[in-house]
């Protein structure tokens, strides 16, 4: 079994520690981005759908700000806003290269996104119910957390693992630039020595990891719906 | 402070909703007054503003004038701060249920107890009385997906219910519901309302369901109120066309008229004679007037149609007479059924004297 792998994957075995500590920076980069881009991007879409006519705070010029705002992020292209965004990114993170210099990006790179997402989610909560708490006498800051993202939740996870599989694409390209990663690991090898057991070998761990993610989601999404 | 001493008053209502191309008057000068104890209904085809109108009691849409007074105070001015605590004591269902699909029915009634930060002790006490008033304590821990249409509703009654408000708002409640659902969500209102006081205010564009509990009405067209008072009054003596409209679909008028227009009636009137439309309230249903009225007066009666109906749980027999016979001996019987309490109201006048079918004044004509 080893020897038929060291056969088919000799610079993987080679490489083996190389790899590990790529996965775990990638590990690392979406972790901390991601949850930024969760603390924003739920607040973003959050604030999206209450100002929205109709909603708990109605403010159509609020609304449209914020709206314009993520549409004009949304339509900058991942590596040009790296770039874009390098006096920005040694102002918060100290250093524009490295992991540190790649989380600033990864974060405004996904949270329009995530924003979208969630706040498609948040829409689909029926208006009714929230009507009724109202008619309840309950203030909306209790709707909105025991209501509109309590009734929203299986969509908000869904929503999430679709964003938290973008950004894992996203980290791949930040690593290209200097973040390190399994992005990076595979250009470097796989790409720029013509190792192509390394790339064949990294679309198959991003694939199983792609795919625990959906299906974590996908149950815990389940779980959640009644 | 005012408000006459009525749980809730509604005066002067008005409300206009702008749209980019047109301009609705949802209300116009509406005003409405419920006593404690009452079930109000208000009634109208879709569009006439009842829900913009129950949405006004809680203030869930502010009108754009008028007052709104709850056990006297006017809410109409208050913050929406003030407004919270006023929507605590009034509850409300709707036709959707508007439950909560995440939580189970315990936790969907025990809602706006956790809300008031109520003792786990009393959530559950309340929740547990609750549970058992609408009959759903076997479902405590099922899902609103695993009930049916009227279980779902009983969970709207008990979750507006647990606070203990004074009022409750059914906006169209039945409306989604079979006829048979319906009757058993009824008469859960009605005892709900006989059982602890409780004061409804009922919309609905059915008429079976006003008639079934309301004690008092208020009819609805077009964003103004066209009658209201007691239930009986209303449908005994429609004065506005709306109102005649439902009601002649309550007593089968239709029916009536269809037999009057394409039936010669004419022919079994020798000489002169009434088409009369009797209502007969109550007790006064059961007395034998027909036979007494033949041997008493001089007149000759002929039924053509009738029916009974149920009204406030008391029964009104509706019956539908040719009286012919000396004009003096038909208007003393007339009189003396109005002494007894029944509505009179003439429909035709038939005089064959010189052959002419069509010589006929009409009386109080329902229609």
């Amino acid at each position: 079994m080893n020897e038929i792998f060291f056969e088919y994957f000799p610079n993987v075995v080679e490489l083996q520690s190389d790899l590990i500590k790529s996965l775990k920076e990638t590990f690392v980069m979406v972790g901390i981005s991601g949850s930024f881009s969760l603390f924003f991007g739920l607040l973003t879409g959050i604030v999206l759908v209450v100002t929205a006519q109709g909603g708990l705070y109605e403010n159509k010029w609020g609304n449209s700000v914020v709206s314009k705002v993520i549409n004009a992020f949304r339509s900058i292209p991942f590596v040009i806003l790296i770039a874009f965004m390098v006096p920005f990114t040694r102002l918060v993170a100290g250093t524009s290269i490295g992991l540190r210099g790649a989380v600033p990006p990864l974060v405004v790179g996904i949270v329009p996104f995530i924003s979208r997402v969630v706040e498609q989610a948040l829409y689909e909560v029926d208006k009714g119910v929230i009507e009724a708490a109202r008619a309840m006498g309950i203030s909306k800051p209790y709707i909105i957390v025991h209501i509109l993202i309590r009734e929203a939740l299986p969509g908000i996870v869904r929503a999430l693992v679709i964003s938290f599989i973008s950004l894992i694409g996203l980290s791949a390209m930040a690593g290209a630039v200097g973040g390190g990663g399994i992005g990076s690991f595979a250009i470097r090898y796989g790409y720029a020595r013509y190792m192509t057991d390394i790339t064949i070998v990294t679309v198959l761990i991003l694939l199983l990891i792609v795919n625990a993610l959906q299906g974590l989601g996908n149950i815990a999404a389940r779980k959640m719906t009644h | 402070m005012d408000g006459s001493g009525h749980i809730l008053e509604l005066k002067n209502l008005c409300r206009t909703f702008r749209m980019k191309t047109n301009v609705v008057e949802a209300l116009k000068n509406v005003s409405i007054s419920v006593d404690a104890g009452d079930i109000f209904g208000i009634i109208g085809v879709s569009g006439a503003g009842k829900s913009t109108l129950v949405r006004s009691i809680n203030m869930l849409e502010r009108p754009d004038s008028g007052e709104v007074y709850v056990s006297g105070n006017n809410i109409a001015a208050l913050p929406e701060r003030e407004l919270m605590k006023i929507r605590q004591k009034i509850g409300m269902i709707f036709q959707q249920f508007n439950l909560l699909k995440s939580k189970t029915v315990y936790e969907n009634i025990a809602f706006p107890l956790r809300y008031l930060k109520k003792s786990r002790a009393e959530i559950g006490r309340k929740v547990g009385d609750m549970l058992e008033i609408v009959g759903l304590t076997d479902k405590a821990w099922n899902y609103p997906s695993q009930l049916s249409g009227g279980q779902k509703q009983r969970v709207a009654i008990a979750r507006a219910l647990v606070t203990e408000p004074d009022i409750l708002l059914s906006d169209e409640a039945t409306s989604a519901l079979d006829p048979q659902t319906t009757d058993s969500i009824l008469s859960l209102l009605k005892e709900l309302n006989t059982r602890f006081g409780l004061t409804i205010v009922l919309i609905s564009h059915e008429m079976d369901v006003v008639k079934k509990i309301c004690n008092r009405v208020a009819v609805l067209d077009d964003g103004e109120v066209a009658e209201q008072g007691v239930l009986w009054d209303v449908f005994s003596n429609p004065v506005s066309g709306i109102t005649k409209k439902m009601v002649s679909g309550l007593f089968r008028l239709d029916n009536i008229h269809y037999i009057l227009d394409n039936i010669d009636v004419g022919k079994i009137i020798r000489g002169w004679g009434l088409i009369v439309h009797l209502l007969f309230r109550g007790e006064k249903a059961n007395n034998a007037y027909i036979a007494y009225l033949v041997k008493k007066f001089d007149v000759e009666i002929s039924i053509i149609y009738g029916n009974i109906e149920i009204i406030q749980s008391s029964p009104i027999g509706s019956l539908f007479i040719v009286a012919t016979g000396d004009r003096a001996q038909v208007e003393a019987a007339l009189d003396y059924l109005r002494s007894e309490d029944v509505r009179v109201n003439i429909l035709r006048e038939y005089s064959n004297e010189n052959e002419d079918r069509g010589n006929f004044s009409e009386g109080k004509d329902l229609i």
